[in-house]
């Protein structure tokens, strides 16, 4: 993967009057994350791939009159072809299209189920860490006991009980997932908040909240992208995890998850039911993750593992 | 050491109702009933029903009356399936869930720590690069497209294994490589990155000054620093098997506790879910205890007193 030597230092450039230029940290992470060839082509894989899910279904609607959900059965499955360059499932619909539509519902979710998670984690770590004392154990105590609780457990619950909807899929996967980012800022905070910009803010009356928001938080940036781009495709895998069990999408609508439930059923007759949209989940999260590293590593160079 | 077990023993009361209390609101507080969601029935049966079940009573009182039942270890009735206590269902499922978790988690445990060390030992290598690639795959191909594959080529091309159902030990291989293959991947990268950390430091020096085999070197001392992190994995991990066994129990047909666990969230099978929760939350607390303890034992520095 990536070389472990020291990182060279950023090339210097030197302007007109003979000043050197510094770099920011996001400039020297953007530097770092170029450099990352993997990275870089993960980058692609996921525009192609988010792009093609976000207007493919549409394009094709519009140009060839496919329906991800219209049935045909007396067409019937049918072997990928020119015209249905994935085949078509049981019910005689393009398989393509519902890969790309089903595409599209994984990654709405992983990213906005991640983007909750890491609202909620960041402030609830940082007003843990900045109360401090009592507060902070307990807050911190409750944090701990969802720990151990068989949290899929608990979105299941959730699920059956808010019915099945696509909004409440990503709430109630945010609302549980939101744990590592909560401890990840918790441990930020602890060292930032006694440092002396944060002295200097509070000696000028700013109130607790302001410190909180405008001083802390943003100084957790970064490690808070680093958690965020590695909990996006375990979003992902989640909502597929409870569309395989039919808890999540609801027919006839797809989601990755169930075609793949699909898919696995008739794989013996039907093999590309389960090979495409498995194939297509596979590159998603195989492209997110090797991005996620790429990010941590060009953040945080000390976070690589 | 004894000082700090009790301690940690004490610790786990006020946890355990804790999730006992969250787990009785978020089932009892869920719209829907246990005999809402099957055929209709009259109103005096219903009440009679409800009666059965101590469902007439006021829901503090069931609480209460939950806790008692549950100290002298009995969790009640199943709605759904009324000649059936909790206790038996657990007791004829839990077995084969825990089999299966333990098949995934020696598995993960063998090849992810193969895989790390030979990663850490010839860092940068094609060894390293392989082993970390294929760790990365591992971790993006999902449970439910890798059971169907895993199926497809060892029961139905090869005939080797069994592709279903429950019988002897040679049931539990695919499903065990299908659960434990993504911590497999995981553990790699922990070990090589805990191996890593250590692989330059003092102590190993000094191992090899004194003339140590290289061999020994590397298990005896580098091994274990590339054991911390994955101790400290092992609980959110033996979390995450457990319910990730629900998918592949799903896939291989197995009468593990999974598929009850959902089809009960739909039938708001009260005492089942509450069961299954509190079965798996207290397991949890116990394992992560266990690794908490063991912790300690493989780092001297970590004083429990």
């Amino acid at each position: 993967m990536n070389a472990s030597q020291p990182e060279p230092a950023a090339p210097m450039r030197s302007s007109p009057d003979g000043l050197v230029a510094g770099s920011s940290l996001w400039q020297d992470a953007w530097r770092r994350l170029r450099k990352n060839k993997m990275a870089v082509a993960s980058g692609v894989v996921i525009a192609v791939l988010g792009l093609a899910c976000l207007l493919g279904p549409t394009l094709l609607a519009v140009a060839g009159g496919y329906d991800p959900d219209a049935q045909d059965l007396a067409y019937g499955p049918q072997p990928p072809s020119w015209q249905h360059p994935f085949g078509t499932d049981f019910y005689g619909r393009d398989l393509l299209v519902r890969v790309l539509a089903g595409g599209q519902v994984s990654l709405a979710v992983g990213i906005l189920a991640a983007l909750i998670a890491a609202l909620i984690g960041t402030i609830y770590g940082a007003v843990s860490s900045y109360a401090g004392g009592l507060v902070d154990s307990l807050l911190m105590r409750v944090v701990d006991i969802l720990y151990a609780l068989p949290y899929m457990f608990l979105v299941i619950i959730l699920v059956t009980i808010l019915g099945q909807s696509l909004v409440l899929l990503f709430v109630a996967l945010g609302a549980v997932g939101w744990l590592l980012t909560a401890r990840v800022v918790r441990g930020q905070v602890m060292s930032l908040k006694e440092q002396d910009f944060v002295l200097a803010a509070r000696s000028l009356g700013t109130s607790g909240r302001d410190i909180v928001f405008r001083h802390l938080i943003p100084n957790t940036l970064g490690p808070v992208i680093v958690t965020f781009t590695l909990t996006v495709p375990s979003m992902i895998l989640q909502e597929a995890f409870l569309s395989f069990l039919g808890l999540g999408v609801q027919p006839p609508h797809p989601s990755l998850g169930s075609l793949i439930n699909d898919g696995a059923n008739q794989m013996l007759v039907f093999w590309w039911t389960l090979v495409f949209p498995g194939g297509v989940m596979a590159v998603l999260l195989f492209a997110l993750n090797f991005l996620g590293d790429g990010v941590r590593d060009a953040l945080d160079p000390r976070m690589r593992t | 050491m004894t000082g700090y077990l009790v301690r940690r023993v004490l610790e786990l009361v006020p946890t355990a109702l804790v999730i006992i209390a969250a787990s009785f609101a978020l089932v009892r507080l869920a719209p829907g009933s246990p005999f809402s969601s099957e055929k209709e029935i009259s109103p005096e049966i219903r009440r009679q029903l409800e009666a059965k079940y101590g469902f007439d009573r006021p829901l503090p009182e069931q609480f209460v009356r939950y806790v008692r039942n549950l100290l002298q270890g009995d969790l009640g009735l199943s709605t759904k399936y009324p000649q059936r206590s909790v206790n038996e269902i657990i007791a004829t499922g839990f077995p084969v869930t825990l089999s299966l978790a333990a098949v995934a988690l020696v598995w993960s445990l063998l090849v992810g720590m193969t895989a790390g060390i030979i990663g850490a030992v010839r860092q940068n290598t094609v060894w390293d690069h392989s082993a970390m690639m294929a760790a990365l795959v591992g971790i993006s191909v999902p449970s439910f497209v890798l059971g169907p594959l895993l199926v497809l080529l060892f029961s139905l091309r090869l005939q080797m294994l069994p592709p279903a159902g429950w019988g002897d030990w040679r049931h539990l291989i695919l499903p065990g490589l299908t659960l434990g293959t993504i911590y497999a991947a995981s553990i790699a990268r922990l070990t090589r990155g805990g191996m890593l950390e250590v692989i330059r430091s003092d102590y190993i020096r000094t191992a090899r000054a004194k003339g140590l085999a290289e061999r020994l070197v590397i298990t005896r001392h580098m091994l274990r620093g590339g054991l911390l992190p994955v101790v400290s994995y092992l609980g959110p991990a033996i979390a995450s098997m457990l319910t990730g066994s629900v998918v592949v129990e799903k896939i291989f047909n197995l009468p593990g506790i999974g598929p009850y666990f959902v089809d009960a969230a739909f039938n708001r099978d009260y005492f089942l879910v509450m069961g299954i929760v509190l079965l798996y939350a207290f397991f949890l607390l116990l394992m992560n205890l266990v690794v908490d303890l063991l912790y300690g034992l493989l780092d001297p520095r970590i004083d429990h007193a």
